[in-house]
């Protein structure tokens, strides 16, 4: 953004905080007028918190009452600042959208080539296979004499 | 057999699970829609808890009996584990990113404490596979479990101790009144909670079958 767009904005944010002084919020619904009385009384942190609370409809009726106290040379700057916050939510949805594909193929990617190991394996290495398998032998402790070298001996031992 | 159908039902429940996620659930006022990652980032949460729960009993099982069977349990529990808490440590940073504007924030003291015993189960598996008297290596790799399991009880109070830690707190009972409180986002919870959970059971089943018949190659009676 260049300097240029920076004043502009600047002025245009500043611009919107000193009419905001001049809005009237009796032009609103009662119970609604009330809610805004509140919302402009909280600090800062309290009042962001409050956003939400306002409903769709909430927000189209203060908007319009807020636009129509001012004149039609400064809604035209209004519309400036709604393109630009449409424009910014709809790149950080972008981006939200992107991390939450890139989560989502993440975790059940990771989860399926698990899943098809452990089956994989699992099919492989049954118990009865194993048991088949030359590792499943009982060991020969080391100095022990073979069967057929045993033989050989009590055959020698007769002939004696 | 049956594992094969229980892995059928998993997959069918958690594709439709995603579906009502991605698809049916509304997007978060304040989040938008990268709170989607939530529906899976939790329940992998809590499927990994409890394997580590369940891997920490079968040590303290095995050791009372030294039956390699009870320690082929203990090896699929914390093998199981470890994946789905990877799987958390993938989610978590991909939705602090678009959040918090960070990746990782090293002053979390739930998110160090979870790191930690991600390392302590890396060190189990590695001690496990490294350690070739299969018995030796069972009786360390319980008493590892054992400890693991204190420090996975530190996570979960990591954000009572330490008031500074910015991860979420528990989405049911939020002081602040947030949470999850629209119907289909809890349905989509509760759908992916049931399909993860399930599809944890499968890979568990299989996982110890595969565990069991490596104890039986080692010559061991399991």
């Amino acid at each position: 953004m260049g300097m240029t767009h920076k004043i502009l904005f600047g002025f245009l944010f500043s611009a919107c905080a000193v009419s905001a002084a001049d809005f009237d919020v009796e032009a609103l619904p009662e119970k609604l007028a009330g809610e805004v009385q509140k919302f402009f009384a909280a600090d800062t942190g309290r009042a962001r918190t409050q956003i939400a609370a306002f409903g769709d409809e909430d927000l189209q009726k203060i908007t319009t009452a807020f636009k129509k106290a001012h004149p039609a040379a400064e809604q035209r700057l209004f519309w400036l600042i709604e393109e630009s916050y449409r424009r910014n939510a709809e790149r950080v949805a972008a981006e939200r959208i992107r991390f939450l594909f890139m989560a989502v193929v993440a975790a059940l990617g990771i989860i399926a080539v698990f899943t098809g190991l452990t089956y994989a394996r699992a099919r492989n290495l049954s118990p009865a296979a194993a048991s088949a398998a030359p590792a499943a032998m009982p060991a020969v402790p080391a100095g022990q004499p073979s069967r057929r070298a045993t033989v050989k001996k009590t055959k020698k031992g007769k002939r004696k | 057999m049956l594992y094969y159908a229980l892995l059928l039902l998993s997959v069918s429940v958690g594709g439709y699970a995603a579906y009502v996620a991605l698809i049916e659930a509304p997007a978060d006022a304040m989040q938008g829609n990268v709170q989607r990652i939530f529906y899976f980032h939790v329940p992998l949460v809590w499927v990994s808890f409890v394997a580590f729960i369940g891997g920490a009993l079968m040590s303290i099982r095995y050791l009372q009996t030294r039956s390699m069977r009870t320690d082929a349990w203990a090896r699929a529990f914390i093998k199981t584990g470890w994946v789905f808490t990877t799987t958390v440590l993938v989610t978590g940073p991909l939705w602090a990113k678009p959040v918090w504007g960070t990746f990782w924030n090293w002053g979390d003291e739930r998110l160090i404490s979870f790191f930690v015993m991600w390392m302590m189960y890396n060190g189990y598996i590695l001690l496990r596979a490294t350690i070739h008297d299969f018995e030796k290596g069972a009786r360390i790799g319980a008493v590892l479990a054992l400890l693991a399991l204190a420090n996975a009880a530190l996570v979960v109070a990591a954000i009572y101790i330490w008031k500074t830690a910015s991860h979420p707190g528990p989405v049911f009972v939020q002081k602040s009144g947030g949470g999850v409180l629209d119907p289909l986002m809890r349905r989509a919870f509760w759908l992916n909670f049931s399909a993860f959970s399930l599809l944890f059971v499968c890979i568990l089943v299989a996982k110890f079958h595969f565990e069991k018949a490596a104890a039986v190659s080692n010559g061991h009676d399991a």
